[in-house]
């Protein structure tokens, strides 16, 4: 099936039903010689024809035109080359999809499933880096077991160790046991308040950078009603007609509206919003674009030069430290007035670019961003602020500091 | 990992008049470095403990110690940083462990890259620390 176009698909399909041209093409509404012409890919197939006949067959549009065997395939070619399965094999895939699509739709499942799984592993192995509180959290845990373990492992290893040595010892294991009560209690106050984030996601929960404390859900609460505000004026998909600009100018409605409406409506996008202060009033990111679960993020965000030049909207091509370009719409706009003038907001949105080669080349220098100095692993960054976590970030000059890390 | 088995090692061999090895113990968890240091007392070493990151390699010059044992996390400076600068300085040779808390792969190849001898993660066994020391001073792999 998954060789030749959506004619030798239906020849395939007419035949395995046992059907003849001339009856297939009667219920489909055309002539028998034109369905003749599609089967042997003298005619193209498409349009309202493929509709009739994809119905006269009783399938699936998407499977006569290959678009779902296309993906199920690659799907599968993917999964065999991840499973280490030679080329020769994995040309097997379309054969599979064709022969036996429910085992070959379980493959691929099982197969995204195992990609998200590992996907989740990763994320978790690299949880300490990311999110520094767990990490120092865990740091301490780690320290106060290190210290049990080798105090209790003497008492309870040597017979003849003198009043003073076990008088210091105890008075060791009891408070480095007291010190790890508390530190396991911090660890999983710590978890349960992450695990409660996503639960109030979309797009409530993502307003909060940090902590889910009292301050943290009040932001949370202004960006939900703003979410509201911003659905009854922009309804729809209207926003995507037209760069944000043009929308905003045409519904005569702020840009940084228009830009939260299209991350509303694609949760692929990063929307990030901050204050004039850096600080990060709401960050609701995608797989792939790296923010920094805590602390502040990254300087070269272009949602910070967007206080530049308030109310002008830029557009600018973002690259990530895994080398991924994303496109970044960013502004500047009045949230609230002072006696001394406007309070302003910066508003961004960032979306993957499929950019590789030619097209990539084409495109304006990026702007390198990371996901906040701390766990950016960019060694010559100028606007890094402190040492990063991991080895290239932290060797480029930078010193440990006085913080416990 | 690291030079461990070279042999001549940078201070190695080196004793106390009363013949005990010389470990320096830069740990700045107080009961952390209390148990090593009972420990290693027990078995001959003359433990000199150490918990600034940020004047450790001064200590390293003035206690000469056969063998470093090196926390990760120290205030002042990191215990990457104090390999790194060991490995340049005069005893580039000077057998050092480190002992950290933090026990994800990164970690352990940073500190293999920057040449640390050993890598090891709290909580550790008692006899398999004490055991690991002995065989850097004695020049072999642990």
């Amino acid at each position: 099936m998954s060789e030749g176009g959506p004619g030798s698909r239906l020849r395939r399909a007419r035949l395995d039903q046992g059907r003849r041209q001339a009856a297939v093409a009667r219920d489909a509404g055309i002539s028998a010689s034109y369905l003749n012409l599609i089967e042997h890919g003298r005619r193209p197939a498409g349009g309202a024809v493929l509709d009739r006949l994809a119905g006269a067959l009783g399938l699936d549009r998407a499977a006569l035109s290959g678009e779902a065997d296309r993906a199920l395939v690659a799907t599968l070619e993917s999964a065999g080359a991840a499973a280490g399965m030679g080329k020769a094999d994995r040309a097997g895939a379309a054969e599979l999809a064709w022969r036996f699509p429910a085992w070959a739709a379980l493959v691929a499942a099982q197969a995204r499933d195992a990609a998200l799984d590992g996907e989740r592993i990763a994320a978790l192995a690299d949880l300490p880096a990311q999110d520094t509180a767990f990490g120092e959290a865990l740091h301490e845990v780690l320290s106060c077991a290190a210290s049990v373990r080798a105090t209790a492992s003497i008492l309870a290893g040597t017979a003849d160790l003198d009043a003073a040595w076990l008088e210091r010892f105890h008075r060791s294991l009891d408070a480095e046991s007291r010190r790890l009560a508390a530190g396991a209690d911090a660890l999983v106050a710590h978890l349960d308040r992450r695990a409660a984030r996503p639960a109030a996601r979309s797009p409530l929960a993502q307003a909060a950078v940090g902590d889910a404390a009292p301050e943290a859900a009040a932001i949370a609460a202004v960006h939900g009603r703003r979410d509201r505000e911003d659905e009854a004026a922009l309804p729809g998909d209207a926003c995507l007609a037209a760069p944000p600009a043009a929308v905003a100018a045409e519904r005569a409605v702020p840009v940084a509206l228009v830009l939260r409406r299209l991350a509303a409506l694609d949760p692929g996008r990063l929307l990030l919003v901050v204050d004039a202060a850096g600080a990060v009033l709401r960050c609701d990111a995608p797989p792939g674009f790296p923010v920094a679960a805590m602390g502040p993020g990254c300087a070269l965000w272009p949602v910070f030069e967007a206080f530049r030049a308030p109310l002008q909207p830029l557009r600018r091509t973002a690259e990530t430290p895994d080398g991924a370009l994303w496109q970044v719409d960013a502004v500047a706009e009045p949230a609230g007035r002072s006696a001394h003038g406007p309070i302003f907001e910066a508003t961004m949105i960032a979306g993957l670019l499929d950019a590789d080669g030619e097209s990539r080349r084409a495109l304006d220098p990026p702007v390198p961003v990371g996901p906040g100095c701390r766990t950016c692993p960019r060694a010559r960054c100028p606007a890094r602020r402190e040492p990063s976590v991991f080895a290239e970030g932290a060797e480029a000059g930078q010193t440990g500091g006085g913080r416990k890390d | 990992m690291g030079a461990a088995g070279d042999g001549a090692r940078d201070g190695a061999g080196e004793r106390e008049p009363d013949g005990r090895r010389r470990l320096l113990l830069v740990e700045d968890e107080p009961n952390i470095a209390t148990a090593i240091a009972f420990l290693l007392g027990r078995e001959g070493w003359r433990v000199a403990t150490h918990s600034d990151g940020a004047t450790a390699l001064a200590a390293v010059e003035r206690h000469r110690p056969d063998v470093v044992v090196l926390d990760v996390m120290l205030p002042g400076r990191s215990g990457f940083e104090i390999l790194a600068a060991i490995r340049t300085g005069p005893r580039p040779r000077l057998p050092v462990l480190m002992l950290s808390a933090k026990g994800q792969a990164k970690d352990r190849a940073r500190a293999e890259a920057l040449g640390a001898d050993l890598y090891m993660t709290k909580p550790f066994s008692n006899g398999a620390l004490v055991r690991a020391i002995g065989a850097l001073a004695d020049g072999a792999a642990p």
